[in-house]
């Protein structure tokens, strides 16, 4: 049929359905339109630009406040009446003003007359100006004529007649110029003296000026955020601003914008991909980098009340460490998800990938921002918790996180991780590799090399790194010799049953060996441990062959020596070897439970109390301990504990024997008989028969004939592995019972050792080379979550979990209660609880802080119900460490950070020069624990005080002034205020006070019988400090009262020497403590010459003679020495590693000499040799050795015997020896020594001529000459007798030390 | 722990169930649903109202006649009391214990749908069963009944977590449309088929022929299909609105999504990699079935069903086509879209995807099969040092049972069938287009009988030479 103008459908109906689905499409895209404009962004920033307007109107009010003297209240009344006194002096300043101006028409008459002539004086200066401008051109020209002249070499008339026609205009400028000269002359003197009759009125319209500028200023910001459309203008802006938001329109340069910041070399990666960073974060964070002078922030982080702001309006906290241009991380270097994580190109709240803190949060999140965990996205924002992982991306060397002299501790949970995992050794099993082909990638733990092979290996390939770590624990090489197996047994069961305070983790009688076949088998496998050690167990002296010094490295392999024994028939004194104990050093890095060492916590070494129930009985245990203490690396070569010269003495007929007393007392405590563990033997053989076919060696069959045969089914030389103990040398005939037993002990002894890593923290015979038995850790905080296995763990936490059994999730569950309630004791208990629950929540979602929070909580519970479906062997074998929850996270945030993917270069820290010598000395000090012994940092006490109180201190007249200026140069005061203020409360009432901080040590505590107000603290200063002008300077007792006292930072290190102090003032109350213990190396840098150090560290010769003990010998390699020298030079910002001394040099000698005679024309003999005498005079004699002489101390009491003289010229550096001639309290508040050469007195003459000021220069640069003199004065008679001296005696020193 | 149970957990505050089955939002959203599936039914009561249709109750209930409006609206009265229950008692889940999928319930779909073979069973059984009563199901009440069925198991089945997951995810939304799309259509078709055959049973010509006027390209055409895209254009923008991209992991080499699944279309074609190796599965079934379908115009023969809807004039063809397309293709995208989970495992639609949950993979070659349990003697296997000749015939001779089978089925199934099922089909079409039609449906089946195979007897290749790449 054809078709027929009729419509399938009638046409008004189809314009309907078209009209209808145009509108729904229009509809659709105003809709898309909507949503995509609706960004949360916009609305962060709407809120933000309102709050800076708030803020600018607030600062305006504040700044009228101040200018009217008015107070700043709040609400609308209160902003009107300050709105009112503003205006009112505002309109007080425009009335003098105005009054002046009509003074001024009143008084001058002729002011029209005047400004009218100005103005016409002005119009004639600007015509000359004019003409003289012209004229120079022509002059110009005429100049270039003349010189095109003389280059094209015209005849000498033509250029003649050019340098006239020169002359002719310069000379006409020339008038012109001096006209307007005298035009500018006549005009200036006019105004001159307009503005000297209209002063009054300028001055008031200055005023004015002044007065609304910082307002105008306020203002013109607030209204270019928030235009107020009260004016025309104003309403144009507000329109313009209104219009800059409309969809569309703001795509042209709108104040709303999204915030880039593009990183080109900060490079992310996304899958397979490495491309630049762009961060936005600062779309909705738009006060994250606004910081005012001085680094405060802007916007400072708070609730939102009292000027604080809540996120996302507040600045980044530590502008001076973050994101400012002066701080080591710029914005526009590091951007935020270098640091942060999460997604950097989100521009809403869930798709930054922001991470709740605990699951509380989370709540709070899922309801405020529909916040849900996008799994998506590999790098979700660190929560707060773990914040501080990502700062091991860059810091590899981990320790200025947490040690640092300019910034303070700024990642102390990842440093207190760090230092963790060395405490415990983890890297003995888990290999924390920081190098990637020789680069950096992370932090690096791994072990030091374990054979001289190795170390050569590793030393001879250029892209190879060792690892420094020494394992943790003893070595067991010769455990034989210390120990008795049953102790032995005993310890590896459950090692805190005998020590609480032990390191050592625990293996045994944990969750999944705990049932009936664990039980049974624990107890063979603790045996067979045992068994192997002692059996494999040699003498010290039977390892000659093996040693090995490696040179540079200084590593060395093995012991050597023989056990040691006191003299025969010594007696030891239990109470000598006490005080001894107490005195030598010991408790510097160990802790004892006797009453009197109560207050000790050193936790470096083994608490040594049951010490006598741990070494072999009787004799053998005895010297044992005796030769440990007298050269522990005879036992142990990589030992940390040094050699404390423990040397016997004799004391007149007497021979003391240090070593023996201490052995004798450590060893008088309680002696306990442990009992063997009985092992069956159809136990054994189960095991060893499983482990045979398990660890794949031989078939099951095979491993039935092995057990019934006695006999392994291969020769010894194919035998690689553990079974190498099974086999005999030849193969003739079987092994007798008890050789097979005991074959089979070792076997099994063996394959558990190497099944549970014990050779990772101990030296134990035949597995030198024997690797790591953990996953490696140097990427584990982004390895894959599917290939972590939680197993059972969540019915596990459901049902146990809680170290008393309990429910980990109830315990959970009641957290999220609580918080949601706010119904936690205390914010301490809150944060312990949410912690448990994020981890817990992560668990849950199978992340990786979960997993890595319970494997460290309790390691074994993996294997919950899983056990059953296993074999023995397959079991989980980490131990159970005794670490709470805080460390636990703290190790947890570390590790997370470990995911070897360094940025570039250029963002790691690498430091160089000063900076990497403090990085390296912090880890050694750390490492041999010097922090034991010796103060690195005194105490900071912050104190209230007004200014007006604080008492300058004063030269005394002893005092020479170049003496002070060194003292300025070498301690150029700090400012000690701190800019911070306290409230001191008073019985009169409550006093704001400014806040003083000062560095020194406590001389005297409160009596707590006092009343409150009476209570004072004193200190002695230890520093040079400027309290608002006024300087102090040491010795100076600073007294606090105890209301004033806002913080005391306790000393960095030397608590030894602190508790020795005491200990010894227990027993002698005169007794000079303080110098009898170790010194504090406060400014230990400016004080000693490197070399020096590095050579006294490498090998302490006795300096002191006042001290208890000596400085002991470390197992220290010269690299190590090397790098401790530098460390404290470069702590204290002085020159190293070598330093020049001047006083040695021809020329300084020579212009001495001069100088000398200039002076001193009179006297014999050069300068040095004047010095020399001097150096000699019976002064430095009392207490010094000097020049071949024995010191003369009259009064042992008083005069105590210094530093023998000879080593000052290597040891001390010139500046700091003057000073301290000059006047050693100065530096060390407690001395003895006194100011020798005293301003106000004249001594020795003729020597110098009795100048005070040239016999201290002399007798330094006699010391400095020291071996030089010796040899050619050589010894110098001694002086018959002191030359009388008013001087102090030589308790003064100590006597404004206030020891 | 059961449905209820979970139900109260998940109100508690401070529960750590990760996932929760039902929550005061959940709930709040399925009120919405059945106000929706309410409102269907007004419109559909009031519909029945119009045609005044009655059914008779059986003769014990009294034997009147019932108007089909009356039994829509007493449905649709109650889906309005669900849905207010839900709207109100949505922070009260224990009043809707009734209307949350019961535990037996969910293990009872589990076990059916988990399992590839009851699967397959199932999809074949109900594909036969849609044949047989075609007439019945394509009533309209039957119909929608159906629809209001399945769009009620949906509502019920949404209070598991686990089908929430699978279902709600923003790619697979359309997948469930598409469920919806294809029934709709399938029973179109029934219903216009029905309708037409009925006719020819009449004696009357179809429906179509009746009112096969001409119409105009503008604007009975052109005109419509604009509106239709202005729509559709809105529809596409107000899904984007609605449902966001689901933007998922920066691609990586090292690291891909477990699983890992094509693109809804393409999940057909990656069931059958289970099945095949690549180059048949990816490769030669996709270009025969191309092929295939260019093929059907010049080897159909049957001019009957040109231009109109019918079922019995074209028997053989629709069923084969609808088998093709049914349970081989849309089954295949439903298995892969909501079956197939970590590891490729087939997970029940209430099922938790755990990584962990392992499939036994002990598929037996056929050479295996005949050498190893058939004959009890090893593999043939060439002596080390032979030559490539010498292997290649090892190589034969161990997959000889293989190409025998296969030859059968390609070379001598067609004679047999010629002979027996398809003589007429033989006689009308010549030997050529014969060979090619029986070839091509012998290639469709062979998906099934892999798959069965492999289910029954863990087939895994008739042919397998690995050390040519050649598999099937």
């Amino acid at each position: 049929m054809p078709a027929t103008e009729d419509y399938l459908r009638p046409l008004p109906k189809m314009h309907r359905w078209f009209a209808v689905s145009m509108i729904v499409l229009f509809v659709a895209t105003l809709l898309m339109m909507y949503f995509d404009h609706h960004d949360e962004w916009r609305a962060y920033q709407h809120q933000f630009f309102q709050l800076e307007a708030d803020k600018l109107v607030a600062e305006e009010n504040a700044k009228k406040a101040e200018l009217t003297g008015a107070t700043l209240g709040t609400g609308a009344k209160a902003v009107a009446r300050l709105e009112k006194s503003y205006e009112a002096k505002r309109e007080e300043l425009t009335r003098a003003l105005a009054d002046q101006k009509t003074q001024l028409n009143v008084a001058v008459q002729d002011l029209a007359d005047r400004e009218a002539n100005i103005k016409k004086l002005d119009n004639e200066y600007s015509m000359q100006m004019r003409q003289v401008r012209e004229h120079r051109a022509y002059r110009d020209v005429a100049r270039a004529n003349f010189d095109l002249a003389i280059r094209d070499q015209v005849s000498k008339e033509q250029a003649a007649a050019k340098r006239e026609e020169f002359d002719l205009k310069q000379q006409y400028v020339a008038e012109l110029e001096a006209e307007l000269d005298r035009r500018d002359d006549t005009r200036n003197k006019a105004t001159a003296e307009l503005k000297e009759k209209t002063k009054d009125r300028d001055d008031a319209a200055a005023a004015v000026k002044a007065f609304e500028a910082d307002i105008l200023r306020l203002e013109t910001a607030k209204d270019r955020i928030e235009p107020e459309p009260n004016s025309v203008a104003g309403a144009v802006r507000t329109f313009k601003r209104w219009l800059m938001e409309q969809p569309i329109v703001d795509g042209f340069n709108s104040h709303i914008r999204i915030q880039q910041d593009w990183l080109p070399d900060m490079k992310i990666t996304l899958g397979m991909a490495k491309t630049a960073r762009f961060d936005r974060c600062r779309t909705c964070h738009l006060a994250i980098d606004r910081v005012g002078e001085g680094n405060v922030p802007d916007f400072p982080h708070g609730d939102g009340a009292n000027g604080t702001y809540d996120h996302p309006f507040s600045t980044h906290p530590r502008p001076d460490v973050y994101l400012t241009a002066s701080s080591p991380h710029p914005l526009n270097d590091f951007g935020c998800t270098s640091c942060h994580d999460g997604q950097g190109s989100g521009t809403s709240f869930q798709n930054a990938s922001h991470t709740p803190n605990d699951p509380h949060q989370a709540h709070e999140w899922e309801h405020d921002f529909k916040w849900f965990n996008n799994h998506f996205w590999e790098y979700p924002m660190q929560p707060a918790r773990l914040r501080e992982s990502a700062c091991l991306k860059c810091h590899h060397s981990v320790v200025e996180l947490g040690q640092n002299n300019k910034f303070g501790a700024t990642a102390p949970k990842a440093y207190e991780g760090w230092q963790l995992i060395k405490k415990y050794g983890c890297f003995g099993c888990h290999e924390i590799n920081g190098y990637d082909a020789g680069k950096p990638v992370g932090p690096d733990l791994r072990l030091e090399p374990q054979t001289p092979e190795e170390a050569k290996k590793i030393a001879e390939d250029p892209k190879a790194v060792a690892g420094v770590q020494r394992k943790v624990g003893p070595s067991l090489r010769h455990i034989a010799s210390k120990t008795t197996p049953e102790w032995l047994t005993y310890w590896t069961e459950e090692p805190r049953r005998f020590r609480p305070t032990t390191n050592m983790p625990q293996f045994f009688n944990l969750t999944n060996n705990s049932d009936e076949h664990g039980k049974a088998f624990t107890k063979v496998e603790l045996a067979a441990i045992t068994h192997y050690l002692f059996d494999k167990s040699a003498q010290i002296d039977q390892h000659e062959e093996k040693r090995l010094k490696l040179d540079s490295s200084g590593l060395k392999f093995d012991a050597s020596g023989k056990i040691d024994e006191p003299e025969q028939d010594y007696a030891a004194r239990l109470k000598r070897g006490e005080t001894f104990f107490a005195q030598k050093g010991c408790l510097a890095c160990h802790s004892h439970d006797a009453e009197r060492f109560k207050n000790t916590q050193a936790a470096f070494g083994p608490n040594l109390s049951k010490i006598a129930a741990k070494l072999k009985p009787g004799e053998a245990g005895f010297n044992w301990l005796y030769t440990w203490l007298r050269e522990p690396e005879r036992h142990h070569p990589r030992t940390k504990m040094p050699n404390l010269f423990l040397d016997p003495v004799k004391q007149g007929n007497e021979l003391i024997d240090p070593a023996a007393d201490i052995a004798a007392y450590l060893l008088s405590g309680e002696k306990v008989k442990y009992e063997a563990i009985e092992v069956s033997d159809a136990d054994l053989d189960k095991l060893v028969e499983m482990l045979l076919w398990r660890r794949k060696t031989v078939t099951p069959a095979q491993a039935t004939s092995v057990m019934k045969d006695r006999k392994y089914p291969y020769a010894r030389e194919t035998v690689k592995g553990d079974e190498i103990e099974l086999v005999a040398e030849n193969v003739d005939g079987a092994f007798s019972d008890e050789e097979w037993r005991k074959r089979k002990m070792n076997y099994l002894g063996r394959v558990t050792i190497s099944r549970y890593g014990c050779y990772g923290c101990h030296d134990i015979p035949e597995f030198d080379t024997a690797r790591p038995i953990g996953t490696a850790l140097q990427d584990w905080g982004l390895k894959d979550p599917s290939r972590l296995a939680p197993e059972h763990i969540e019915e596990y936490l459901h049902h146990h979990g809680e170290p008393d059994g309990s429910s980990t999730k109830t315990r959970v569950e009641n957290a999220i209660r609580s918080a949601a309630a706010d119904a936690f004791d205390n914010h301490e208990q809150e944060e312990k609880e949410l912690s448990a629950a994020f981890f817990y929540e992560s668990l849950l979602h199978h992340g990786r802080p979960g997993f890595i929070w319970q494997k460290l909580r309790d390691p074994r519970s993996y294997d919950y119900e899983k056990t059953e479906t296993k074999f023995y062997d397959e079991r989980l074998r980490m131990p159970k460490f005794p670490l709470n929850e805080k460390e636990i996270e703290a190790i947890s945030t570390f590790v997370l950070g470990l995911v070897a993917r360094p940025p570039a270069e250029k963002y790691q820290y690498r430091p160089k020069g000063p900076e990497l010598a403090k990085v390296e000395g912090e880890k050694l000090l750390q490492k041999f624990n010097c922090t034991g012994c010796h103060i690195i940092d005194l105490p900071e006490i912050s104190y209230a005080n007004k200014l007006e109180e604080v008492a300058a201190s004063e030269l005394g007249v002893e005092d020479h002034t170049e003496g002070f200026d060194l003292l300025m140069k070498l301690k150029p005061p700090r400012k000690a205020l701190t800019g911070k203020t306290h409230v001191v409360k008073k019985a009169d009432g409550a006093e704001t006070l400014p806040v003083v901080m000062f560095k020194g040590l406590p001389s005297s505590r409160p009596n707590p019988d006092d009343e409150p107000e009476e209570r004072e603290y004193g200190y002695d200063l230890w520093e040079t400090i400027d309290v608002g002008g006024k300087v102090q300077w040491p010795p100076q007792r600073i007294t606090v009262p105890e209301a004033q006292l806002v913080s005391e930072k306790p000393a960095r290190g030397g608590s030894f020497s602190e508790w020795l102090v005491a200990d010894i003032k227990k027993g002698d109350a005169e007794a000079n403590a303080w110098q009898m213990s170790p010194p504090p190396l406060y400014q230990e840098g400016i004080k000693v010459q490197t070399p020096w150090l590095y050579s006294f560290l490498k090998n302490p010769g006795q300096l002191r003679y006042v001290t208890v003990l000596r400085m002991p010998k470390f197992n220290m390699s010269d690299a190590e020495a090397q790098a401790l020298a530098n460390y404290f030079a470069a702590y204290d910002g002085a020159p190293y590693p070598y330093q020049i001394v001047p006083q040695r040099t021809p020329e300084y000698l020579s212009a001495a000499n001069e100088r000398y005679h200039e002076r001193h024309p009179n006297r014999p003999g050069d300068y040095l040799q004047e010095s020399w005498r001097v150096l000699n005079a019976p002064i430095c004699i009392k207490c010094h050795s000097v020049a071949g002489q024995e010191y003369k101390g009259a009064d042992p009491k008083k005069d105590i015997r210094g530093p023998n003289l000879e080593h000052v010229a290597e040891r001390l550096r010139p500046d700091w020896l003057m000073l301290w001639l000059h006047k050693p309290a100065w530096i060390t508040p407690y001395t003895s020594m006194p100011p020798v050469f005293r301003k106000d007195q004249k001594q020795f003459p003729p020597l110098m001529d009795a100048d005070p000021l040239d016999q201290v220069v002399g007798v330094r640069d006699a010391l400095m000459n020291y071996v030089r003199l010796l040899e050619r004065e050589g010894k110098l008679p001694l002086a018959a007798a002191p030359a009388p001296t008013d001087a102090a005696p030589a308790k003064g020193g100590e006597k404004e030390g206030g020891n | 722990m059961n449905s209820l149970s979970q139900i109260t957990s998940c109100l508690i505050l401070g529960s750590t169930d990760p996932h929760p089955n039902v929550t005061p939002s959940v709930l709040f959203g399925l009120g919405w649903l059945y106000l929706i599936l309410f409102a269907m039914n007004v419109v559909w009561t009031w519909r029945s109202f119009h045609k005044a249709r009655h059914f008779r109750l059986p003769e014990f209930m009294g034997g009147m006649d019932i108007p089909n409006a009356a039994l829509w609206s007493i449905y649709s009265i109650a889906l309005l009391l669900v849905s207010v229950t839900h709207l109100t008692c949505a922070s009260v889940p224990e009043a809707l214990r009734w209307f949350v999928m019961p535990d037996f319930a969910k293990a009872a779909v589990d076990s059916v749908v988990a399992d590839a073979r009851i699967y397959f069973a199932v999809t074949t059984g109900a594909f036969i069963a849609m044949l047989a009563l075609r007439d019945w199901l394509a009533k309209p009440n039957v119909g929608w009944g159906i629809l209001n069925l399945s769009l009620l198991f949906l509502c019920v089945s949404l209070t598991d977590w686990d089908f929430r997951q699978i279902v709600g995810k923003p790619d697979n939304v359309p997948i469930v449309a598409m469920l919806f799309i294809v029934g709709y259509f399938t029973w179109l078709y029934f219903y216009r088929a029905n309708q037409n055959d009925r006719r020819a049973a009449e004696g009357k010509v179809p429906a179509e022929a009746e009112n096969n006027e001409k119409v105009l390209t503008w604007p009975d055409l052109v005109y419509t299909e604009m509106i239709c895209m202005i729509a559709i254009t809105a529809l596409l923008i107000l899904w984007g609105i609605a449902l966001q991209a689901p933007l998922e992991e920066p691609a990586s080499a090292v690291k891909t999504p477990n699983p890992s699944k094509a693109p809804w279309y393409f999940l057909g074609l990656q069931e059958m990699l289970v099945y095949y190796d690549p180059w048949l599965a990816g490769v030669v079934f996709p270009s025969v079935i191309i092929g295939g379908m260019m093929a059907i115009p010049y080897i159909d023969f049957n001019k009957l069903g040109n231009g109109y809807y019918t079922f019995n004039e074209r028997k053989f063809a629709i069923t084969t086509f609808m088998f093709g397309f049914l349970p081989l293709w849309v089954g295949m995208i439903i298995l892969g879209t909501f079956l197939r989970g970590p590891n490729w495992n087939i997970f029940g639609i209430y099922e938790f995807w755990d990584v962990h949950k392992l499939e036994a993979l002990n598929n037996v070659n056929l050479s295996e099969y005949f050498w190893l349990y058939g004959l009890g003697q090893p593999l043939p296997i060439a002596p080390a040092d032979s030559s490539f000749v010498v292997k290649s015939g090892y190589i034969l001779l161990r997959e000889a049972p293989g190409f025998i089978a296969i030859g059968a089925y390609l070379g001598a199934m067609p004679m047999v069938l010629a002979m027996s099922v398809f003589k007429t089909f033989f006689l009308r079409m010549g030997f050529l287009r014969y060979m090619v039609f029986s070839n091509l449906v012998l290639m469709m089946a062979a998906l099934p009988i892999k798959m069965v195979l492999r289910w029954a007897v863990n087939l895994k290749y008739f042919i397998a030479i690995p050390e040519w790449f050649f598999n099937v």
